[in-house]
């Protein structure tokens, strides 16, 4: 069989930027930040936090015998999954396409359950754990959910790799689809990490930023000489995946096609980013898609506001592209919607295809004082447009050296 | 039947039971309970009352024998 080609013809998203991903959209190019600063509570005490959190209600899609079995990140995943299918017309009473398959990409499952189960636990007097605890906390629990709630029978795997969650399971949906394992495919990823004790582990490892002077909505800031760290963030999006012939078949339009994916390993540091590494998964991604250099216009970066990634990742792309990175715009859109994890890729990947659809690349805000030695065109501060482009990438970096880049194209039929 | 109506309030207000199916003859699966979910209905009976079903009382058949069930497991352990 001959490579297929990927369209996408359905998102699907529950960000902190709300629901509608063209309101979502819409709200990232103009700048527009989610964060916000909440109290915490922990141990003994109180903090301030900066986090990116959702507001979403679940209950009309999800009854509450399901829900007590979910966690917070599977009731994301399955919302989102809603979404995509309503909006790619693959959604008949109330049930998905049954032969599809769901790739998801998941860090950490059902932390805040494990911590609440735990916390019971562990209490005085101590109460047992739930029969569901082991259920519940299972990184596969947001694919899982999506299969049952919409009667899909098809593959459901999940990735759980850490910040490239998202980005490999798209990447492989991809690929699955690609080359005839499966004709329909939702691919995203779902996370949901802000409670006490996963915070309490990202404080300690001293990459959250710090409030900005300016505000807790200004302290998100990629590629910015005064960046101070990553803001966390939440949230589950979903990508209808369907073969050429399966779109065409009843007549589906094509938001944009998925045309290259590169995936590699660093094997250098568990949570120090690799040039070659990063660099190697952007020129596989552009082999696989077999287009050159100069037809991309478009990098939405993994950029998270740390010191040493944006650098790495920047120096990457001048790697990658040569002379052609002059050219390029590279903006991190987690400057407004922070790092969302398992989820980011696919957040990320939904905003580039709104990027090509029309044809308005978002800014990289706060970016007021660029680092020097990100020496991009990193779009500050104010979006633009750019009628013309056609191919986009969307970067991915994880913890652990994990590296993936999807490229994208603008529907052309 | 104190342990009826602890189980009534608790599959109505935990599980999302709707009220006017809860009756003693109802049985869990005719409630929409699965295996996991009978199992977590049977912890937090134990749990309220201190009680341990054995492994054969799990098989109940319907909310009433379960309720009979603990009353009685109740009532031993408060001799």
């Amino acid at each position: 069989m001959p490579p297929r080609r990927t369209f996408i013809t359905g998102i699907g998203v529950v960000s902190p930027h709300g629901e509608d991903l063209d309101e979502v959209f819409d709200r990232v190019f103009a700048g527009e930040s989610a964060i916000q600063k909440v109290q915490v509570e922990t141990a003994g005490s109180t903090k301030d936090m900066l986090l990116s959190s959702v507001d979403f209600d679940p209950d009309s899609l999800i009854p509450k015998l399901q829900g007590r079995y979910m966690a917070r990140a599977s009731k994301m995943a399955v919302v989102a999954a809603h979404h995509a299918l309503e909006g790619s017309g693959l959604l008949v009473s109330g049930a998905g396409p049954a032969e599809a398959g769901i790739y998801v990409g998941c860090g950490l499952g059902g932390s805040e359950e494990l911590q609440a189960h735990y916390e019971r636990y562990l209490a005085d007097p101590p109460r047992r754990l739930r029969a569901a605890t082991t259920p519940m906390i299972m990184a596969s629990g947001p694919a899982s959910h999506i299969s049952m709630q919409y009667g899909i029978i098809g593959p459901s795997v999940t990735y759980s790799i850490a910040c490239v969650s998202s980005a490999v399971a798209i990447g492989e949906a991809y690929r699955a689809i690609r080359h005839g394992y499966v004709d329909t495919v939702l691919a995203g990823g779902a996370e949901a990490q802000l409670n006490t004790g996963t915070l309490a582990g990202w404080r300690e490892l001293s990459v959250l930023a710090k409030e900005h002077a300016s505000g807790a909505q200004a302290s998100s800031r990629p590629f910015d000489a005064n960046r101070t760290g990553l803001v966390l963030g939440e949230g589950a999006v979903v990508l209808v995946l369907e073969s050429e012939s399966a779109a065409r078949a009843r007549d589906a339009e094509p938001l944009a096609e998925i045309v290259g994916y590169g995936v590699s390993s660093d094997a250098y540091n568990l949570t120090e980013p690799s040039l070659e590494g990063q660099a190697r998964a952007m020129r596989m991604a552009l082999q696989d898609a077999a287009v050159s250099d100069e037809r991309v216009g478009y990098i939405n970066a993994h950029a998270t506001g740390t010191l040493l990634g944006d650098r790495v990742e920047a120096q990457a792309i001048r790697n990658t592209f040569g002379s052609h990175a002059d050219k390029l715009a590279v903006s991190s859109t987690k400057s407004v919607h922070g790092h969302l994890i398992g989820a980011a890729s696919a957040l990320e990947a939904a905003l580039t295809v709104r990027t090509l659809q029309t044809g308005r690349i978002a800014p990289t805000a706060n970016l007021t004082d660029p680092d020097p030695e990100c020496d991009l065109d990193c779009v500050p501060l104010v979006g633009r447009e750019s009628p013309d482009l056609e191919y986009a990438l969307s970067n991915s970096f994880a913890f652990g050296g994990s590296n993936a880049t999807l490229v994208l194209r603008k529907a052309s039929g | 039947m104190k342990s009826y109506d602890f189980l009534v309030k608790l599959l109505v207000d935990e599980f999302g039971v709707n009220a006017g199916e809860l009756v003693p003859e109802a049985s869990p699966t005719g409630l929409g309970l699965d295996s996991l979910s009978t199992m977590e209905m049977v912890r937090e009976l134990e749990d309220e009352f201190g009680i341990k079903f054995s492994t054969e009382q799990v098989n109940f058949s319907t909310l009433g024998e379960a309720a009979a069930l603990a009353d009685e497991l109740i009532e031993a352990k408060e001799l």
